[in-house]
């Protein structure tokens, strides 16, 4: 490692200046959020490095690394149920043991077949990829259900007033929610490698592993991205279209149009 | 024999808030097998409020509820969809017909819950579009139908189990005048054919025309006008 410097992230700012000047130029009002934003993921990284620096340097540095993977699917957790903003019957445990899995199923393959040598950092970065991916997919997915839900008031009730229970009605509304999340997260991945060029590869490149190697990791890494995102928006947009009905089979109240939140 | 199909006693509905909204204040209403009631009342009156909860879709706060002779409120969820399925169709302003499905198989859904195999569906279904004179048209989408036909289908749905009473919140309130007035045609039709029907509605020629109306004003039944006997 050579020159890793300030000035060069300094020099990087230089774009997000010209940002600020144009969105001041054309008025569109998100100059501080602009600015905001760049110092606050400099703060964040700033501080997950200095976490980081004591975690490594650790003796005990494996298990720290579990515990922070753990803290990201807390996190995880709370930033979903945040988003969809009322409490949901099973919203919590769900979305926490849907991250989980698919986070240990990432953890397993990775490193039950040796494709990365396990070690504290390994660990942190895989199972940050996972989370990291989950977590937007799920987002995506429960703003669709509860818009769909809302929007589909009337439809609900159709469908219970000819006696429908919720495992039907999940049936005919959650597909149209699921797959309006999940196609982002497909074109994305068929565009790879044509115009993105992805994260881990990139850095793979950068640190100097041979090409095909860097492909091999990717197209895992990748895969398993794109299997947690599709879980984690089908669960969640389960849970939600499901939490529309109660279980007295009427429509919830946070799906009719006059609800008081 | 008791023939009352529907009866509510006392019935209050509040919606919690602040303040809270009392939709229905003290509601008593019998509607006999064979009937053809129009429920009238200004906007906010708790006209659909009323039809919720006689169609079991909403819960009264407190009163009492029958349908075909069953008390609502002892009512388990399987008993309920049973209620909903077999005893009582809803039609809705905006026909909330599933959009992939032709419109055969939108009437063939109403019977779902009977267990029936999907031809002898059909078939019902086939019938029930007769009745509502679409059989024609029962291989379209129902998205490519207009909106009177998609109404037609949507009543053909509501019927097709030849429930004990069809309420219909605002059946025409989408359509032109033309295709409203075929509605309002078809629904007389099916009454004097046997089928007891609610109806909610702001048209006033509408509910003239109708045997018997309510009038709903800030939650209670104002006035009943009554066919002679
Ligand atoms: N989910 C709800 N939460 C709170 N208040 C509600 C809710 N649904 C209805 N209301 C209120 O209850 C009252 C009766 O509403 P309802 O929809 O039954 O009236 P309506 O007679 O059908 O009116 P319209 O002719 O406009 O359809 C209104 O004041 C309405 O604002
Ligand atoms: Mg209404």
């Amino acid at each position: 490692m050579h020159t890793l410097g300030w000035p060069a992230v300094l020099a990087s700012l230089s774009l997000v200046g010209l940002v600020v000047a144009l969105a001041w130029w054309l008025r569109l009002g998100i100059e501080r959020e602009i600015v905001l934003a760049a110092a606050r993921a400099a703060a964040q990284l700033l501080a997950v490095g200095i976490v980081f620096t004591a975690i490594f340097g650790s003796s005990s540095a494996m298990l720290w690394a579990a515990l922070w993977v753990t803290g990201m699917v807390i996190v995880a957790t709370v930033v979903v149920r945040r988003r969809v903003g009322m409490p949901l019957p099973h919203l919590t445990a769900v979305t926490a043991s849907t991250v989980a899995g698919a986070t240990a199923v990432s953890l397993a393959v990775t490193f039950g077949f040796g494709v990365i040598d396990l070690d504290a950092v390994s660990l942190v970065v895989v199972g940050g990829i996972t989370v990291g991916n989950a977590v937007p997919s799920a987002v995506l997915g429960a703003k669709q259900a509860t818009v769909l839900c809302r929007d589909g008031w009337g439809q609900i009730e159709a469908l219970l007033a000819l006696g429908f229970g919720p495992g039907q009605i999940v049936r005919f509304m959650a597909p149209r929610a699921a797959r309006s999340a999940i196609v982002p997260q497909v074109e994305r991945t068929k565009v790879v490698g044509l115009i993105a060029l992805p994260g881990a590869m990139t850095g793979l490149l950068l640190a100097g592993v041979a090409p095909v190697d860097a492909v091999i990791i990717q197209l895992l890494v990748m895969y398993l991205v794109l299997g947690t995102a599709t879980l984690c928006i089908v669960v969640v947009v389960v849970t939600i279209v499901r939490a529309a009905v109660t279980v007295d089979l009427r429509a919830a109240d946070w799906v009719r149009p006059g609800a008081r939140t | 024999m008791n023939d009352v199909v529907l009866g509510l006693e006392a019935v209050r509905k509040i919606y919690p808030g602040t303040p809270p909204v009392h939709a229905l204040d003290g509601v008593d209403l019998e509607i006999r097998r064979g009937e053809l009631v129009a429920v009238v009342g200004p906007s906010g009156s708790g006209k659909s409020t009323l039809l919720h909860i006689m169609g079991t879709l909403d819960r009264a706060t407190d009163g009492k509820v029958t349908v075909a002779g069953y008390d609502v409120s002892d009512l388990g969820d399987r008993k309920l969809s049973a209620l909903r399925a077999h005893k009582i169709g809803f039609v809705f302003q905006q026909f909330f017909l599933l959009a992939g499905e032709s419109a055969l198989d939108n009437v063939a859904d109403g019977l779902l819950y009977t267990g029936m195999a999907l031809g002898k569906r059909r078939e019902l279904a086939t019938e029930a579009l007769d009745r509502v004179g679409l059989a024609d048209r029962r291989h379209h989408l129902a998205t490519k139908l207009s909106g009177g036909e998609r109404q037609r289908v949507a009543i053909a749905r509501a019927v097709v189990g030849r429930p004990d009473i069809v309420l219909a919140d605002e059946p025409t309130g989408n359509l032109d005048s033309r295709s409203g007035a075929d509605i309002v045609a078809l629904i007389e039709e099916l009454n004097r054919e046997g089928t007891t029907i609610a109806v909610i509605t702001h048209d006033r020629e509408i509910a003239d025309a109708f045997p018997r109306q309510v009038h709903l004003r800030d939650g209670k039944i104002e006035a009943t006008t009554r066919p002679r006997p």
